[in-house]
């Protein structure tokens, strides 16, 4: 029979080092099916495995030891190997097989299975930073990317998911990050230039309530944004000036208009002049006296007065006209605006009160009275006529009124008792005063 | 002998109208005013049987607003719209108002006199269609229908989500249209655009009150 210690020296170290190393391996598999979970057989079996191996080890080590240091008082473990070293040898070889078997079983489980270990990596990869902690705020999970924002952001690794939030909502960041927007939603544009978006869902997960706290890089969006405003800002100032340049088509248009009555004009006084010429040089029969006196009638007529443009207060004139034409005595109290706009709803409203006063009030006198009251401009009607029995029922001109009136931002009020008052507040930008 | 007003309120073309009324021997001019939102007024105490009425008065009162009102209460007044405006909805808001005549200040052929004549006679004289005006590269009138709703909203301010919210329409094909319009035209920005459109009467904004 072969003995352990007949083999050459480094053989039987050999073979206490392959104890070893099956040992080792035995160690990991079992904590590999404790840290992952593997199945519990796998498990016992590598319990096993690892007993044996741990027994075996010792034998050969101590058989070993006490071979080369001729130690007394250990005479049947030395038998027992020079007897039965084979054996032993064999249950080793035995053992190391099975144990490189469950280490192959246990990768290949690992490979094939999503372990804690698995979804840890896999957060750990995510582009978005991710932290879910529970209700007093421990974290159960975070991957390196929340972690780093954490440091970035509060100058601490995330101990505390909580107070965390809490810093990220309230705006407390070291400085060099900029608070985009806090609250329920921050954004934080980092020191190094990139901005965050974080929010907060709760979560229940496994019965027990949890939350997380999800980051979310928006830089390139929030870039976005921001060139979006600055476009939107300028297509705002520019919609505004295209507005404020409608005010003036009208002058545009006039400017053509007069243009081409001039035309006209200069077209009829060249006429009239040629056919004078032709009637006082040859005589001619196809035109009578009349016809020309008509000619140069209409032609003086437009020369008789000269061209008086209309004056900023052209249309009150008018408005006094047309009362005096109602039988309408009408006084404006206050002072009158330049402000067009203004003008435009004094005109209105006068409009409808003359009708009314004349056709509902049976009145003699209208008064219109303009005054300022914090950023209104107000315009009040009244007369000394009958006043309304009931309510006012707004007819198509009042009601028009006051949706003109209100697409301004404005207010049109009447009332009825002591007498009647018809009121337009209109917002006023700037009142300036003729 | 029929009694006129005149509704314009530029000095120069207002005095021409009256000149020509001053000649004929049929019209006699009763009143003259400048802002279209008195004539109503006029028409309830005076005895008036043709309006000459210009569409932009003074303050930017509206002539066909004062039309419509006149209308209503005075059908049997005769109204002739006078613009030089060829703002394309102003005829059809004439003809749906129910005005009887429509003359364009600087196109039209027929001497006012004699459209005139021919409103009082009970016949209702419109233009075929509104005039011709050049736009960039185009006439006005090559513009469809819906290119000129959208060029409306554009001369408003408003920007593209807005218009499409307003027409019913999708951001991207209100985008499509003005870009469509532009390169046509060959106005290089939305603002030429839109202030060449409103110098050249294609569009007028209706004002608010």
């Amino acid at each position: 029979m072969m003995s352990f210690f007949n083999l050459p020296e480094y053989l039987q170290y050999s073979v206490v080092f392959l104890c070893l190393v099956t040992l080792v391996i035995n160690i990991y598999c079992v904590v590999s099916c404790v840290i992952f979970e593997a199945q519990r057989r796998k498990l016992n079996l590598n319990l096993l495995l690892t007993a044996f191996t741990s027994v075996l080890f010792y034998l050969f080590a101590s058989a070993n030891f006490v071979y080369r240091k001729s130690i007394k008082g250990h005479s049947l473990l030395l038998d027992i190997f020079s007897e039965y070293g084979w054996a032993f040898m064999a249950l080793l070889a035995l053992l190391s097989v099975l144990s490189v078997l469950s280490l192959y079983l246990v990768e290949k489980w690992k490979r094939e299975h999503i372990t804690p270990a698995s979804i840890k990596e896999g957060i750990d990869r995510l582009p978005a930073g991710l932290c879910y902690h529970n209700e007093k705020g421990v974290p159960k999970l975070i991957n390196h990317r929340m972690d780093g924002l954490c440091r970035y952001i509060t100058g601490e690794p995330l101990f505390d998911g909580s107070e965390f939030w809490r810093r990220l909502t309230k705006g407390e960041v070291l400085p060099g990050n900029t608070v985009v927007k806090w609250g329920e939603n921050p954004i934080i544009t980092l020191s190094d230039g990139n901005t965050v978006s974080f929010t907060k869902i709760e979560r229940e997960i496994g019965g027990r309530k949890m939350y997380e706290i999800r980051a979310t890089d928006i830089t390139k969006q929030y870039g976005l944004n921001l060139e979006l405003q600055e476009y939107n800002n300028e297509l705002r100032s520019l919609n505004t000036r295209l507005q404020e340049y409608g005010e003036n088509v009208y002058d545009i248009t006039r400017e053509r208009e007069i243009l081409t009555a001039k035309v006209n004009i200069h077209d009829m006084l060249g006429k009239a002049l040629l056919v004078t010429k032709r009637f006082i040089e040859s005589g001619d029969e196809s035109i009578t006296k009349a016809e020309l006196t008509d000619m140069w009638k209409a032609t003086l007529y437009l020369f008789e007065g000269g061209f008086k443009e209309s004056s900023e207060d052209g249309s009150l004139d008018e408005l006094y006209d047309a009362a005096k034409l109602m039988g309408i005595n009408l006084t404006v109290k206050g002072q009158i605006p330049s402000d067009n706009r203004l003008l435009r709803f004094i005109m209105s409203g006068a409009r409808e009160s003359l009708t009314n006063a004349v056709h509902h009030a049976k009145a003699t006198e209208l008064t219109v009275t303009l005054y300022y009251e914090y950023s209104f401009f107000v315009i009040e009607y009244t007369n000394d006529g009958r006043r309304p029995s009931k309510p006012i029922s707004e007819g198509g001109g009042l009601s028009s009124l006051r949706q003109s009136v209100e697409s301004e931002g404005g207010i049109m009020e009447t009332e009825i008792f002591p007498r009647f008052v018809l009121r337009l507040k209109i917002p006023s930008k700037e009142v300036s005063y003729v | 002998m029929y009694n006129v007003m005149v509704v314009e309120d530029q000095a120069m073309p207002r005095q021409l109208f009256e000149a020509f009324i001053a000649m004929s021997d049929r019209y006699t001019l009763v009143h003259s005013i400048k802002n279209a939102d008195m004539a109503d007024i006029y028409c309830e105490k005076t005895d008036i049987d043709l309006i000459l009425m210009d569409v932009c008065t003074e303050l930017n009162s509206s002539g066909l607003d004062a039309a419509e009102r006149i209308k209503a209460k005075h059908p049997e007044i005769k109204i002739i719209i006078v613009t030089s405006m060829p703002e394309v909805s102003y005829l059809e808001r004439a003809r749906k108002i129910g005005v009887d005549s429509f003359w364009y200040k600087e196109v039209s052929e027929e001497p006012i006199l004699e459209l005139m004549d021919r409103t009082m006679a009970g016949e209702r004289i419109y233009p075929d269609k509104t005039p011709s005006v050049s736009f960039g590269y185009i006439k006005s009138t090559d513009l469809s229908e819906r290119e000129i709703a959208i060029l409306r909203e554009v001369i408003g301010g408003d920007t593209n989500a807005q218009i499409a919210e307003k027409l019913n329409m999708s951001p991207y094909t209100v985008r499509d249209y003005v870009k469509s319009i532009m390169e046509k035209t060959g106005f290089r920005t939305r603002t030429e655009l839109a202030v060449k459109a409103r110098e050249m009467g294609i569009i007028i904004p209706e004002r608010k009150n």
